[in-house]
């Protein structure tokens, strides 16, 4: 197969995405992030990165680090939740339960989980008028006490929850309109997470009767959907929004024929536009992957001031790992997936030489490409469908 | 990079300002910002918190502001002649100056370390 022109594999924290090919750095992207933001380090742990410098994200299977890491790129959320990992701060109103704090070792590697044991009426601790229309996705680490049973509830007049089972991680009961996750983060921690059915009302984190106890850490309500974890303390806290963008030159890309590929996951099918691709450095010449605002659509595009291609494949989930390629070549286009050859075009123009000068993940100014992205390569000549196959295949 | 902290008299005229500084709209009709600053909309803050019983029933409402709260982190401002960072134009008009993070923060930047 050919080399790349440009290769990315995710191996280094910094303020760029660092390269591989081409090995002179013009091939790196520029990062920003203006703040903090946390991780899963390579040891399993959630971490702090500092203001300003990328995450490698490493993937957990049953709860332990299985395979290479991603860059992990976020959009902008707060967590309005306040006292994150102090349940027995006032902040949290006592709703019927003892807390003990700092009981055990948390997702962060640290000695500060707390201990929540029901004793009467609502079990759990509480804070009113908090879920709202915007604010509905709440996440919190749990592990089984002496309960396997672990409840993210709206205690308002029609209680409605989400029950997660810590001993199976599962998800045991959701109530109509309500949706809930769990992962599994090791040492018995899970991250549970419950998405309400858009109502008002008193968010509620606790067990389900009396002498019932789980450990919990890391509680968070945002808006959209579910990402990484924002520690809080005396205020609600924003992380701010990510980007990656301006990789290489016209000197490293073919405008004539080539490959794009990119081995990657969305962070949600939340129907919103993301955009992943090479340009001119303007909306006027791209060739773009990224996802719709249809449900798990991978589309590509080839536009030099109108669409010569347009391919989509529907996945069966957009935010699991896919290796997606597109072929461009003037009247031989082709989207492959996982490897197979799910769309082709055979019918187009591509660009003048020396047109395609960047690479970014953000094409068309607001779609930025949030994601985990595991690999990228560009190569300057059309593969053949079994190279095709070979790169895309998982 | 540097914080401020301002207060509108409404929804309205927060947007408004919040909106000058930059927007654009998409092929699919989404308007998106076209600056690098962070903004965050907190509204109508609590200022006092409200009087729960130990039945869990509210004693007293909490109070809120009744001015639009809005937090902003500033990316890449110019300095001035004399290499101080200022407010953007009319936006100091609007600020307000708190000891510590008050209801808001960002992600492991400090405002008192940051603010004008």
């Amino acid at each position: 197969m050919a080399k790349p022109t440009l290769a990315l594999i995710p191996a280094t924290q910094g303020s760029k995405f660092y390269s591989v090919l081409p090995s002179n750095g013009v091939g790196d992207f520029d990062f920003t992030r203006s703040g903090s933001a946390t991780r899963i380090n390579k040891d399993g742990l959630i971490e702090t990165v500092s203001n300003g410098v990328s995450r490698l994200n490493y993937p957990l299977v049953d709860g332990v680090v299985n395979g290479c890491p991603s860059h992990l790129l976020e959009p902008t959320k707060q967590n309005v939740l306040q006292r994150s990992e102090e349940f027995d701060n006032a902040y949290w109103i006592n709703n019927g339960v003892t807390i003990n704090a700092n009981q055990t070792i948390s997702p962060s590697g640290q000695l500060n989980a707390d201990l929540l044991t029901g004793v009467s009426g609502g079990f759990g601790v509480v804070r009113f008028s908090t879920w709202s229309a915007t604010n509905k996705v709440a996440s919190c680490f749990a592990k089984k006490g002496s309960t396997n049973l672990f409840k993210i509830a709206n205690v308002s007049s029609s209680n409605r929850y989400v029950l997660f089972d810590l001993s199976n991680g599962t998800v045991s009961e959701e109530s109509v309109g309500w949706t809930g996750f769990i992962e599994n983060y090791g040492n018995g921690w899970y991250r549970c997470t419950a998405i309400s059915n858009n109502e008002t009302g008193t968010f509620s984190l606790g067990v389900t009767a009396a002498s019932e106890s789980v450990y919990m850490w890391g509680a968070q309500l945002e808006s959209g959907y579910k990402t990484s974890y924002i520690p809080t303390t005396t205020a609600a806290v924003t992380r701010s929004a990510e980007t990656a963008t301006d990789s290489a030159d016209a000197a490293t890309f073919n405008s004539l024929e080539g490959v794009l590929y990119i081995e990657t996951s969305a962070l949600s099918n939340d129907l919103s536009e993301r955009r992943f691709g090479l340009s001119d450095g303007t909306s006027s010449n791209v060739i773009r992957v990224g996802y719709t605002s249809v449900s798990n659509i991978i589309i590509a595009v080839v536009y030099n001031g109108s669409n010569q291609a347009v391919m989509t494949y529907t996945s069966s989930d957009i935010t699991q790992n896919s290796k997606i390629a597109v072929k461009y070549k003037e009247n031989d286009f082709a989207l492959w997936v996982d490897g197979v050859e799910r769309s082709t075009d055979t019918s187009g123009s591509v660009f003048s030489e020396n047109t395609l000068n960047s690479l970014d993940f953000n094409i068309g100014g607001g779609s930025h490409f949030y994601s985990k992205t595991k690999d990228i390569r560009v190569y300057n000549t059309a593969l053949t469908d079994q190279e095709l196959q070979t790169l895309t295949t998982i | 990079m540097n914080i401020g902290k301002y207060k509108f008299d409404s929804k309205e005229a927060a947007l408004k300002k919040t909106n000058s500084l930059g927007t654009a709209t998409d092929e699919n009709g989404n308007e998106y910002p076209t600056h690098k600053h962070t903004i965050v909309h907190l509204g109508n803050i609590v200022l006092e918190q409200a009087v729960i019983d130990e039945d869990g029933e509210v004693e007293t409402e909490a109070v809120l502001s009744e001015d639009w709260h809005v937090d902003v982190l500033w990316n890449g401002l110019e300095p001035n002649e004399d290499g101080t960072i200022d407010h953007p134009y009319g936006w100091k008009s609007k600020s307000v100056n708190i000891d510590g993070d008050g209801v808001h923060a960002f992600f492991g930047l400090s405002y008192d370390a940051l603010k004008f």
